[in-house]
């Protein structure tokens, strides 16, 4: 037992001081944000001379219309990220289950789509061509370019879910959609976790589609408001920080939520007896 | 199941407050527009699109003016801004080949409209506005009048380029502005043996690379009897080569001797521009090559400085020395606009000395409007002077047909050892124009 | 859908044997109704402009005007291969995969098997680790530029404090050295996300095989290399493929520390396909990200089947 503790305490000083190196940048970022403008553009360590904190974050609100652009990104991740759960599991599943050669096919090319890199400009042509408007274009090219992934992620563990549980529904009489929302989704708790918060950070900082779709005064995202403090030939370091932790925020709080629920041995009670 | 329900239950409500939330303001915005709408008669809005980086104390005090008085003048401005550099090009490029276009668009020059996003058909002719009469024709040619038609009026200032150098650092050293290049050297040198670091290169922003190595060639047009504009016209049609160009050349290779001989900073590979500005300010370094930002931004973060800064051209082996200039940026009207009237009763009022004078105050430089006035600092005064007497030259890389690829990488792939000549520089640029040229089918490379 | 009785469904049972029945049962029960949403709209907005980009890619076009389209047949693919900095930005990107891969996926693995018991503080050091994947890339480049300058940067200063100044370098200005140091910023970046990956995989292992494992008298390193390693074989496996076409497709980190430089330095495939199109060569841009799909699918794909073979179904 003794000896037990000891492992435990080692671990826990080998795992805190790894923690300690990672925030380090992360301290930056906040500690810098905190400081006047010709302190912050040092980017160093040392504790600001002049505590700006509400004053910068003040300022930054106000020139960047910030809150705009949170309501933006707040509607829009929310929305893809429901949608990718929603279509990506039930594509998973069924062509995963279904083992037909056709569903193969199609299963190969949704995965594809992990290689390919995605290629902005052909698919602007294509909303154009489409007269979609801006922002509906922003939501389904994100989505678009994040399927294979959740899709990829889905399938892997759908496999692991064992066909009996399928056949014990069918038994009970359950029909497809009951049969996937009852009682295989749930099982995908774990998997769909990862996928919320992994296709949250996706899209919440996304840049390279959004900056296509999204640049009219009313319809841009967060991660693009950083550049309005940040350009080519001079930048407030300060209020780039600023943004930087306030685009963070959210994210991490969302991490911090639901990171919780990935409960252990989901599938080992739904076979048993 | 309970759970999967409850998920979606939060998901949907969150989705509801926030669009909610969303449509309350887009509602408050709308009706509190209808108000003033209502107050002033039906004042139309116009869409306007350009880079963040351009969007600085100037608009922000002519877009102010012109909301506040929209009644009178009767249209409204509606700036949206996207990041600038290559990614904002590209956007830019697309939203040209797709016809995404705003009402008024800011770009480089109508050239570039031309050569980069093949678009030039998408704007609108402006000849015969007003304004034109408070420039100088000779200004507008080459640059704004591309064809013989007037695809953009100016806006924001001239921006020249030239060595900055800190006052106080030349008379702790004993040193003097040098008129040729081996001045230069033995200043460098009276720096060095003071402390001082003489030149300050930032090659950390990529860009700032580019000024110390771009005015060697202004030298090329003035043997060949021209300037920038006909040396460029020979480049485009390949019956010049960059690595034919013997002052280019020459000049890069003097950019890299700074550094061989020691009199550049030697983390030079990972400084940025705003240590520089950090570094000429306080006078740890002598000499900063770059444009008249550089004035303005120390204006702005080291006000108290700013009379100990002054500028004079790079110096050459003759010391037959120029300057670049860049010309404004241009406004311009797209086709895309459906009050094309309005459109260019605006661009006529923006270009016109009242509009410009507010933007000049707001953000001193040199404005191309022969009746603004505004106070420039010291440094860019003396570039001012440089380019008043007519040893300045429209900047030659605005001026290219095909791309020639970024300075930058072969600068730095020179300093760095991956090139091994100045010349290579020079080809690699020769390179990627034919690569460019050959890709459009242009007849001239075979 | 109405629900069936069991002696319904007896009824309407075509005769035959049940291996036959169970199979046709099995196929028309997964109906494609419930994916159709989904793949409409993976199709039209991203199979279509898939396809459009392999088409273009045959084609010599002036800019992004479509209307000047002219074939070009392999012209656009033999431009890439002959583009000066193509040697470079191979290497590079096949450095970064590897070294980005091996590490993540080592490191990730470590903590997620340190973190997979109920200690005192695990939520919260979970949470720790996985905060650098969160931080936007532009503002991941922007520090790790301040902390890597070679005289004022803090891990250089760190070294010379501790009497280690001969470690001391030119981190991301020294062109042999750019790469790898773009290498440890994406290791520190995602690195606790791997670990999310696999903590993921782990869960679903039945703590019945542990205890049985535990009755049987197996101790730790036992317990990890015959119960969770091939028991986390599909999570590992999703991982594994993830890094590799991450590192090699890699575009945003890169442009965000270095732009590919010091000069072309670190010059990566996804770098030079974006200049591609920065320079008009839109023909070639489309043509060069063909060429990478195809590369890291014949990478990814092997690699997948090889390890997916290995794996223990559940």
């Amino acid at each position: 037992m003794k000896k037990n503790r000891w492992i435990t305490i080692i671990l826990n000083l080998v795992l805190w001081l790894c923690a300690f190196l990672i925030l380090i940048p992360v301290y930056m970022v906040i500690i810098n944000s905190f400081k006047n403008q010709s302190e912050a553009a040092k980017m160093n360590m040392m504790l600001p001379t002049q505590w700006q904190i509400f004053k910068n974050y003040y300022d930054m609100i106000k020139e960047g219309g910030i809150l705009r652009g949170f309501v933006n990104s707040t509607v829009i991740t929310v929305i893809c990220v429901l949608f990718l759960i929603i279509l990506c599991s039930t594509m998973a599943f069924v062509l995963e289950r279904r083992k037909t050669v056709l569903s193969r096919m199609v299963n190969m090319t949704v995965i594809f789509g992990l290689v390919l890199p995605l290629q902005i400009i052909p698919t602007y042509f294509v909303c154009n061509f489409l007269h979609l408007t801006h922002e509906t274009a922003a939501v389904f090219v994100l989505i678009a370019a994040n399927m294979s992934f959740t899709v990829f992620l889905y399938t892997g563990f759908i496999k692991s879910i064992p066909q009996e549980i399928d056949e014990s529904a069918w038994i009970d009489g359950a029909g497809q959609t009951e049969l996937f929302f009852r009682i295989i989704f749930p099982l995908l708790q774990p998997v769909t976790i990862t996928a919320v918060i992994i296709n949250f950070m996706a899209v919440w900082n996304d840049f390279g589609i959004s900056i296509y779709f999204l640049n009219s005064a009313k319809n841009y995202t967060l991660p693009l408001t950083v550049y309005n403090f940040f350009g080519n030939h001079s930048s407030d370091w300060q209020l780039v920080f600023a943004n930087v932790v306030l685009s963070t925020l959210p994210v991490a709080a969302v991490y911090l939520l639901l990171q919780k629920y990935i409960i252990p041995g989901m599938t080992s009670g739904a076979v048993k007896g | 199941m309970k759970k999967s329900k409850r998920w979606i239950a939060m998901g949907l409500s969150i989705l509801l407050t926030a669009s909610t939330a969303g449509c309350a303001k887009t509602n408050t915005d709308s009706v509190s527009g209808k108000q003033t709408a209502r107050t002033g008669g039906d004042v139309k809005t116009l869409t306007v699109l350009m880079y963040t980086d351009w969007y600085k104390a100037g608009w922000q005090a002519l877009e102010q003016y012109i909301n506040d008085n929209s009644a009178e003048l009767g249209f409204k401005l509606e700036i949206s801004k996207i990041q600038g550099g290559s990614q904002g090009d590209q956007v830019l490029q697309t939203k040209f080949a797709t016809n995404d276009l705003p009402d008024l668009i800011q770009v480089y020059k109508p050239q570039w409209v031309k050569s980069y996003a093949n678009g030039l058909d998408k704007l609108v002719d402006l000849t015969g506005l007003e304004c034109v009469s408070e420039y100088d024709q000779a200004a507008l040619n080459g640059t704004f009048v591309y064809d013989g038609k007037l695809y953009a009026v100016p806006i924001d200032s001239v921006v020249l380029s030239g060595i900055f150098y800190n006052k106080k650092a030349f008379e702790k050293a004993g040193a003097e502005i040098p008129k040729t290049w081996d001045e230069f050297l033995a200043v460098c040198e009276k720096l060095k043996k003071a402390g001082i670091t003489p030149v300050y290169y930032s090659a950390k922003d990529a860009w700032s690379v580019q000024p110390p190595a771009i005015s060697g060639i202004l030298n090329d047009a003035a043997k060949l009897g021209t300037d920038t504009f006909g040396l460029m016209e020979q480049i485009n049609t390949n019956k010049l080569k960059f690595a034919d160009c013997e002052n280019f050349v020459a000049s890069i290779q003097r950019t890299k001797d700074l550094i061989d001989l020691g009199y550049v900073n030697e983390t030079y590979l990972s400084d940025t521009v705003d240590n520089a500005h950090q570094a000429l300010a306080n006078g740890e370094c002598g000499m900063y090559i770059n444009g008249t930002w550089c004035a303005d931004n120390i204006n702005k973060k080291f006000a108290d400085k700013i009379d100990d800064i002054g500028a004079f051209a790079i110096p050459t082996p003759t010391g037959d020395n120029y300057i670049n200039m860049f010309t404004p940026y241009s406004l311009a009207l797209t086709t895309n606009c459906k009050d094309q009237e309005l459109g260019k009763k605006a661009l006529n009022f923006i270009a016109s000395k009242q509009a410009q004078q507010i933007y000049a105050d707001a953000q001193p430089g040199v404005y191309l409007n022969k009746n603004v006035t505004s106070e420039i600092p010291k440094a860019t005064a003396d570039l001012k002077k440089i380019m008043d007497s007519g040893k300045s030259m429209t900047d030659w890389e605005e001026i290219n047909q095909y791309s020639y690829g970024n300075l930058s990488e072969p600068l730095l792939n020179y300093y760095t050892g991956t090139l091994k000549e100045a010349k290579d520089v020079a080809e690699a640029l020769d390179a990627e124009t034919e690569r460019n040229a050959k890709a459009q089918g242009d007849a001239n490379w075979k | 859908m109405r629900r069936q009785s069991v002696t319904q469904r007896h009824r309407v049972m075509p005769t035959g044997n049940k291996e036959e029945i169970m199979n046709s049962l099995k196929c028309r029960r997964y109906s494609y109704t419930l994916a159709i949403p989904g793949l409409v709209l993976y199709l039209i907005f991203f199979v279509i402009p898939a396809g459009l980009g392999l088409v273009l890619s045959f084609v010599r076009i002036l800019g992004f005007d479509l209307s000047s389209a002219r074939f070009g047949g392999l012209e656009n693919y033999i431009d890439v291969f002959t583009q000066p900095n193509m040697r470079r930005a191979i290497t590079n990107s096949f450095i970064f995969a590897v070294i980005t891969t091996v590490f993540k996926m080592g490191i990730g693995l470590s903590l997620a098997v340190a973190l997979n018991r109920r200690m005192a503080f695990t939520n919260a050091l979970r949470t720790i680790f996985f905060l650098p994947a969160v931080i936007n890339t532009v503002a991941v480049g922007l520090i790790f530029s301040s902390l890597m300058h070679p005289s004022n940067g803090l891990i250089n200063a760190f070294l010379e404090n501790v009497g280690l100044s001969a470690l001391t370098k030119s981190w991301l200005a020294d062109p042999h050295l750019a790469i790898f140091s773009v290498c440890a910023i994406e290791i520190w970046k995602w690195s606790g996300f791997t670990m999310v990956i696999l903590l993921s995989g782990m869960q679903t292992i039945g703590k019945d095989f542990y205890e049985a494992a535990e009755i049987d008298g197996a101790g730790e390193f036992t317990k990890f290399r015959y119960i969770t390693f091939p028991l986390l074989l599909p999570a590992f496996n999703n991982a594994l493929i993830l890094s590799i076409i991450g590192g090699l497709k890699v575009f945003d980190l890169i442009q965000a520390t270095t732009q590919g430089g010091p000069g072309s330095a670190t010059e990566v495939f996804g770098t030079l396909i974006y200049k591609s199109f920065g320079a008009g060569r839109f023909g070639e841009g489309c043509a060069a990200s063909m060429i990478l799909a195809l590369v890291i699918a014949g990478i990814a794909l092997p690699t997948y089947r090889y390890i997916a073979g290995k794996e223990v179904e559940m």
